[in-house]
């Protein structure tokens, strides 16, 4: 009987939720494309037709051409798959460090646990897209730089979740029953401490991932990104820049395309912590 | 109080020197020889030579590192590209930084806290929708678009405002305003939630059945209670708009201290780069100091007399 | 004589992410001027929802006022706006609650509480109202007003915020005092300190009080009249005198019945079977049926109404106990 009331509670919120839903969506629909991408794009995105360079929409090109006569929404497509991939693998690289030395900082505790939170103190004293600056300074640009430096930036935060988890519960006394019955330290940490972090840790991936997405942006606005001619949403954007003036839809659609992406992943996360977390008396 | 202070302080000392340590060892991180990094390509041996004895990579990384950061201090270090010492070059873009982050900072929390506190009092009506929209689309748009956007608008369809530079007053809108807008998303969101939080306590329900009218009950007694995290907000949100204003500035052709370090870095002048970093990053600390600092002054409950 | 209060078929109903929670079915009692009346029951058993309902600070949503009346000095409360209704509270019905720890704000200090409250009811300057909260503090006895005033809850002990409560609710003289289980909180020496307390103010200032409780021995210390409720409902309202003596109740003889005797030793407490009913779902008919050893067919069906069975004594059940069926 209790079982079937926290069920129907769940899914009461769930449903209620239009939130996490329409993120959900939103997500889904941009993660088909860039699986798709291949099949669904209707020209090559590196394909150059210079007589054709910046014209607007059109039957032929949807979201019109760039300088080199490139499709655009070809190049919009291919691209989220570049950021889709790049910001999730960095995102999932983040947690596996960070929650790894989080927990193992906060569960054994001493001089570990001293050492390992000072240092990203110091990570931390740095803004995040400064950091992923001075990390591409000294990479160099390109796709696995890039994947290295979100994700340098990114381990604190999932650190904190998991040393916040792993303090408060290691004291609890399913920690003891368990060192009772022989398990080893690290099979209690893994399996039954942790697992408590899910929540927010899940919560926190959704909504980094999408401000990768907009940190990959931003700097290949900067011309730190990905290098041309790999169709990137942003390095578009900053080529598109110069030519604002008389063609705006060179710039206008591709951060139409980051924004939709970043918000559904703004969305599904909010609206996931809504139903993980729910606040007492908010709604 | 004075000792809590004192305490910060004292673990500021550290972090300091994690932060300058890491600047200092940007150019040793770079894969390869630092003296061949810095002459670039087509440098011959002997041009590496000169810049290894004048950059002094010969010597032990200790001495380095003091001279680096004695050599900011002192002058010493000078830019590659200018010759000038980069003490000169970086403060007075440094300066116009603060400045833009400081009206952007004003700006998000006027209106971030004002729109939060009517999301609150008006609950699921159309108003407390339409901000947490506005919360969640200004995190969301990416803040060089949105900066392209009304340049589109304001200054090349409708030429009310200057597309960039920094000029007079109104050079100042258009930027603080881009770089306001995701920090005044935040707030919003931060204060209409603080507020519903404070205003399910016990001690709001003392105030109202004693007769206390609802706009005092709201604007007083929730109200400060309810600013108390959202000023840690706005505290951290100036420093990250320090650093993070880079973007802002690039788009607007802004002389900040950002936009200088990312154009060092093509530039390959990496005193300069290191040093921005540098500035960037102990600002930064000290800002969340103060922070931490303010909310203990704020906070009653923390204001203990051991 | 008209009654200073008169609760009449009260029923609330909140609605929540579980459901509707039935919590208040049918409260009905009445007080007269400078009497105490304590409303005992067990938790869930509405008596705070009762509380809340007379002064207006339920929130609506979730609750739903469904049906009923509150009389209070002739004019029904549920029907005021909310300008009339501010008027009213602080300066005619004024409440303290259960936590002194949380009832008051940590940003402000004492004195500037207690005089914006004053303020608001009264047509003086901060500093006339900063001289009243004094003489306020110094009637609640506490031995340093000036110091107490200047200082921010924080810093004082739980005894002495719920006196700074009951001070500052009773600072501008109103009718009716409605205090949530003011002594719950505290410990006992405390408890008897503001009871007493209370007691106090109702010979000095003729005030009217209202006691919420779930201790029979508070009841029992300082209340002239007692309602006791279960489910969401008064199954029994009498003075208190006729209660002890004279419980027809089945709920209430058992509750009284449970108390253990001082003067003799008893090999097992006594205890009324069953549990409390769960207001998702109450029971039909009278909610207490299911525990009842009186319960008739009819209980099952109809909620019985409260009824005056002697002089001033009412029951809302079909099978009361008859007398015979004593407690000590």
């Amino acid at each position: 009987m209790k079982y079937n009331n926290s069920m129907a509670i769940y899914w009461r919120r769930i449903s209620k939720n239009k939130m996490a839903a329409i993120g959900a969506l939103i997500v889904l629909f941009i993660v088909v494309i860039a699986i798709l991408a291949p099949v669904i794009s209707p020209y090559e995105p590196d394909a150059q037709d210079l007589y054709s360079s910046l014209t607007g929409p059109s039957k032929e090109h949807w979201f019109g051409t760039d300088i080199y006569g490139r499709d655009i929404l070809s190049r919009v497509i291919w691209g989220a798959r570049i950021s889709l991939s790049i910001s999730s693998l960095a995102v999932f690289l983040s947690i596996l460090i960070g929650v790894f030395l989080g927990a193992i900082a906060a569960y054994f505790g001493g001089i570990l646990d001293e050492i390992i939170m000072r240092f990203f103190d110091i990570l931390l004293s740095f803004p995040d897209i400064l950091l992923a600056i001075a990390i591409i300074a000294i990479l160099g640009p390109g796709r696995s730089n890039l994947i290295t430096a979100i994700t340098i930036y990114s381990i604190p935060q999932f650190a904190r979740i998991a040393r916040s988890t792993v303090v408060s519960e290691k004291t609890k006394e399913y920690v003891d029953a368990a060192r009772l019955s022989g398990e080893s330290e690290m099979n209690i940490l893994f399996r039954y401490v942790l697992p408590n972090s899910l929540s927010p840790i899940i919560v926190q991936g959704t909504l980094r991932i999408a401000y990768a997405i907009l940190i990959i942006s931003g700097l290949g606005f900067l011309g730190l990104g990905i290098q041309p001619p790999t169709p990137e949403w942003e390095t578009d954007l900053s080529i598109a820049r110069t030519y604002l003036r008389a063609s705006p839809h060179t710039g206008i659609f591709p951060g139409i395309a980051i924004f939709i992406t970043v918000m559904g992943f703004n969305f599904f996360g909010d609206g996931l912590n809504e139903i993980l977390n729910p606040r007492m008396k908010d709604r | 109080m004075n000792n809590y202070f004192i305490k910060r302080l004292i673990l500021i000392i550290p972090i300091l020197l994690g932060v300058s340590l890491l600047s200092f060892f940007i150019i040793h991180l770079i894969p390869g020889d630092p003296a061949r990094v810095i002459a670039g390509q087509g440098a011959t041996s002997d041009d590496i030579a000169v810049i290894r004895e004048e950059f002094g990579l010969d010597k032990p990384l200790m001495e380095q590192y003091f001279a680096f950061v004695g050599g900011i201090f002192s002058g010493k270090l000078k830019s590659i590209s200018s010759q000038q010492p980069v003490i000169d070059e970086i403060t007075p873009r440094f300066w116009n930084t603060v400045q833009l982050a400081t009206f952007g900072i004003i700006l998000a929390t006027v209106f971030g806290v004002l729109l939060g506190v009517i999301a609150a009092t008006h609950k699921n009506t159309i108003i407390d929708n339409l901000s947490t929209g506005f919360s969640l689309i200004g995190v969301s748009m990416p803040i060089f678009w949105l900066g392209l956007l009304l340049i589109m608008l304001f200054s090349v369809a409708l030429n009310w405002l200057p597309a960039g530079g920094k000029d007079s007053f109104i050079s100042f809108i258009l930027p603080g305003i881009t770089l306001s807008l995701p920090t005044a998303a935040i707030i919003a969101r931060m204060t209409r939630a603080s507020m519903l939080e404070i205003v399910n306590q016990d001690f709001i329900r003392t105030a109202v059945s004693n007769g206390i009218p609802q706009k005092t009950v709201i604007y007083k007694y929730a109200l400060k209670n309810a600013l108390i995290p959202v000023v840690t907000v706005v505290g951290l949100q100036f420093g990250y708009m320090l650093g993070g204003a880079v973007l802002t500035e690039s788009v607007f052709g802004w002389p900040g201290l950002g936009r200088l370090v990312v154009q060092s870095i093509f530039t390959r002048d990496y005193p300069l780069v290191q040093s921005g970093i540098l500035l960037i990053a102990m600002s930064f600390v000290f800002v969340n100091l103060a922070v931490d600092l303010l909310y203990a002054a704020i906070d009653p409950r923390l204001r203990r007399k051991k | 004589m008209e009654h200073l209060l008169e609760v009449k078929n009260l029923k609330i109903q909140f609605d929540t992410e579980e459901g509707t929670v039935y919590a208040l079915e049918n409260v009905s009692f009445h007080l007269n001027k400078g009497e105490i009346l304590g409303i005992i029951g067990e938790t869930g058993s509405g008596k705070s929802v009762t509380a809340s309902a007379i002064n207006r600070i339920l929130p609506v949503p979730p609750a739903r006022i469904v049906n009923g009346e509150i009389i209070f000095q002739g004019k029904d409360v549920l029907q005021y706006k909310r300008e009339e209704m501010n008027k009213i509270r602080g300066k005619k019905i004024s409440m303290i609650f259960q936590e002194p720890m949380t009832a008051l704000n940590p940003v402000f200090k004492i004195k500037e509480q207690m005089s914006d409250v004053i303020m608001h009811h009264q047509k003086v300057n901060r500093k006339n109202a900063v001289k009243q909260a004094t003489q306020m503090l110094e009637q609640v006895r506490i031995p340093d007003p000036e110091m107490v005033l200047d200082k921010f809850p924080h810093e004082l002990s739980g005894g002495m915020r719920q006196r700074v409560m009951i001070a500052t609710a009773l600072s501008c003289e109103a009718d009716l005092l409605i205090a949530d289980e003011p002594t719950t909180a505290l410990d006992v020496t405390t408890q008897d300190q503001i009871l007493a307390l209370i007691q106090e103010m109702r010979k000095n200032i003729d005030i009217s009080v209202i006691l919420i409780t779930h201790d029979f021995g508070v009841v029992a210390e300082i209340c002239d009249k007692v309602a006791v409720m279960y489910g969401g409902t008064v199954v029994e309202f009498t003075d208190i005198y006729t209660l002890t003596k004279k419980p027809y109740h089945p709920y209430s003889n058992g509750l009284l019945k449970a108390i253990p005797p001082v003067d003799k030793t008893i090999e097992k407490l006594n205890t009324i079977p069953g549990s409390v009913p769960n207001l998702l779902k109450p029971p039909t008919g009278c909610r207490f049926h299911p525990r009842c050893e009186n319960a008739l067919e009819k209980c099952k069906i109809d909620p019985p109404p409260l009824k005056e069975i002697e002089e001033n004594h009412f029951i809302a059940c079909y099978n009361p106990i008859k007398v015979g069926e004593n407690n000590g």
